[in-house]
Parts: structure tokens; sequence; C-alpha cells
């Protein structure tokens, strides 16, 4: 397993005039709503050569995975943070260790990547 | 019968445990299992609760605390071995009364590592390791399912005490010989030997019943306090990622 140091964003709010703010550049992500407990729990995890893209394609009528679509729909307190990773292939490997430390419930199935990844998520 | 479990954290060591005991027409609810060695090192009981009892006032003396975990376990195999063979010299080892010890602790290294072993009457005490990081004892089948499906090495002190308490909880809804009060202790490296609280438990029973099993996230909360500031692409191209083929 390869071991491998990112930085993390702080959490951003899921909004547009906040993803304005972010480059298009490429890497990880996940999306997490406050619940009743004050957390924020996450819901979905991706990846993508341009980030910000991606985000925006999620807040809108194009969004195809239709469980974040109605997530997002139902409202509330949504967040997202981001790390710079330029590989793909270590992107996509990223991916696959959150979705298997989150099983996050919007992600329709577990990323596929070959590469087994030890990055820090946090 | 009983169930108890270790877990390690990030920040901490874990140990929840039922409090039933029963014999063949009654039970009891108000039975200790797990018993602070020192403010850095536990261990749970099960089995045969007076032999259990027993067995630990007679061994408890002798333990050198001090010297780590592993040490430690190696001290009580030694203990357990001489003292089985003393009380029950007359059986052959497969006759003699089961006991079961998880033993969780601190390795005496400059930065100490949590480590969790299994030890068992019926081998002679030889001490395994956990490979993952938790073990059961006890009724341990559905709590090493959840385990399995749900732990993670990423997991906070106060979310793996969430975790222990849905495996002790699941557990006494399926097998009515685990039950009573669930007992929740925690430790680390620095932070001293504690019970939680009959108050703070029942928080986090109540916070368990609504996890659905699916939703492995709810035990990883997001930290507010972590990640940098807004990462810009001239601060993304002088980040260097780092790294290491192990």
């Amino acid at each position: 397993m390869s071991k491998i140091q990112i930085t993390w964003s702080k959490l951003i709010p899921l909004r547009d005039e906040d993803i304005k703010k972010i480059d298009a550049i490429g890497g990880v992500y996940r999306i997490s709503k406050k619940a009743e407990d004050g957390n924020f729990y996450v819901f979905y995890v991706g990846s993508a050569e341009n980030i910000k893209e991606k985000l925006e394609q999620h807040l809108s009528e194009s969004e195809t995975n239709p469980r974040l679509k109605d997530l997002l729909k139902l409202g509330g307190d949504f967040v997202f943070r981001y790390a710079v990773v330029t590989d793909e292939s270590i992107q996509k490997a990223i991916e696959k260790q959150m979705y298997n430390t989150y099983l996050p419930e919007a992600n329709l199935e577990r990323p596929k990547s070959t590469l087994e990844m030890d990055a820090n998520l946090n | 019968m009983t169930l108890i479990i270790a877990l390690k954290s990030k920040d901490g060591v874990v140990v929840a445990s039922d409090s039933k005991a029963s014999a063949e027409i009654t039970s009891n609810d108000t039975v200790q299992k797990v018993f602070k060695l020192n403010e850095h090192n536990a261990v749970g009981i099960a089995g045969d609760g007076g032999l259990a009892m027993y067995f630990l006032d007679q061994i408890k003396e002798d333990l050198n605390y001090n010297t780590g975990i592993s040490n430690l376990a190696e001290q009580i195999r030694i203990k357990g071995k001489e003292k089985f063979n003393d009380f029950f010299e007359h059986l052959i080892p497969e006759k003699r009364p089961l006991l079961s010890l998880l033993l969780a602790g601190y390795t005496r290294e400059h930065a100490p590592q949590p480590e969790i072993y299994k030890l068992n009457s019926k081998d002679n005490f030889v001490p395994r390791k956990a490979v993952t990081g938790f073990e059961c004892i006890g009724i341990p089948y559905i709590a090493d399912y959840l385990l399995n499906r749900l732990y993670d090495s990423e997991i906070r002190l106060g979310s793996a005490e969430e975790l222990g308490v849905l495996c002790i909880q699941e557990t006494s809804s399926q097998d009515s010989s685990v039950g009573g009060p669930t007992k929740v202790y925690t430790f680390s490296e620095t932070q001293e030997f504690k019970e939680l609280t009959s108050e703070e438990v029942e928080k986090l029973k109540k916070k368990t019943d609504s996890v659905q099993l699916s939703q492995k996230s709810k035990f990883y909360p997001e930290d507010p306090e972590s990640g940098s500031v807004n990462l810009t692409s001239l601060e993304a191209r002088q980040k260097k990622v780092s790294t290491r083929r192990s």
C-alpha cells in the first residue's frame, strides 16, 4: 500500500458563490451535511480533473446521480472539502479509500481502482 | 455469558462490556467484567465468574505494569499458566474451566502505541495480538461482524465509544445471555483510565439507536478545525505531494 500526504482545505459551504472561488484543479473531495447534533457527516465522496466544474454540476439540473440529487434537494447546511491531487490514478485510489472509510450513502457504487492508497483523510 | 470489546482509536482505547452473568436458571445484571490494571492498561475477563475474580486477585499483585503491554501479556501468560496448572493439575487443559482475557494497553516506546491481546486458558494463555484495531471475547459473532463492517483506524475516541456501545446493544438484542447495563471504559497514553457514567452511556445508546448500518459516515464526523485555508492555484502548485512506497 502506498502512503501519501495531501493537504485538505477547510470546510467550505457548498454554494455557487463559494465554489466559484476555487480554481479549476484536479483532486479529491467530499460533501457533508450538518446533522441535528451539529456535526457534519460525509454523504458523498468524489474525484475529478476539475473539482470546481464537478461541484457546479452537482448543484445543477444536469446532475445524473439521482441519490445525490435527491439529498441535495432536501436542503440543509452542506459543506465540502477538497485536496489537490494531480495524478488521476491516485485520485481514484484516494476516492476509493474515502468510500471505504465513510460508506457514503449518495455514492452509487464503490470507486474502481486497483491501487491501494493510504492518504491522510484530515 | 459475556461480551467484552476492545477498540483502538486515534486518541485512545475503548473497552466496553455487558454486565450479565448467567447460571442455569438465574441471571444477574450487576457483574463487573473489565478491570483497571493501572491508568493505561485494562483487562476484561469472560468465563467462570468466581474463578475469574480469584484468578485476577492471585496474579495482579505480581505483575509489573511499567514494562509495556506486550511484556504485560507475557507476564500474564507465565502467571496464568502457573496458576491454572496449580489449580487444575488433576485436569487436562481441554477439561479445565474456560477463562478468556482481553488485555488492552500501551507499549513502552518513545511514542507509545495501543495494543490489544487475547489470552485463553485452553491454550495456556498464549497471547494473541489483535491484527485489526479491535478484538472481542465472550459472544463475539455479532460484534465481530459489525466491527469488520464499521471499524476503521481513522476512528476517534468519542466515535469508538459509540461503536462499542452499538456492538453490545446489537448483540444484546439478539442474544439474551448478553445484557444488563453496558459499561464503557477509556484511557490513552496520556489520559487516565476512566469509566463513563451511566448518563454518558445512555447518551451514547440514544445516538446508536438512530444509526443506520449502511451509513458508516455517522461515526466519522468532519473535523471543522482541520484543513488549510482555501487552497488557491498558487498555493496548490507550491504544495508538494510526497509519496512513500511502503
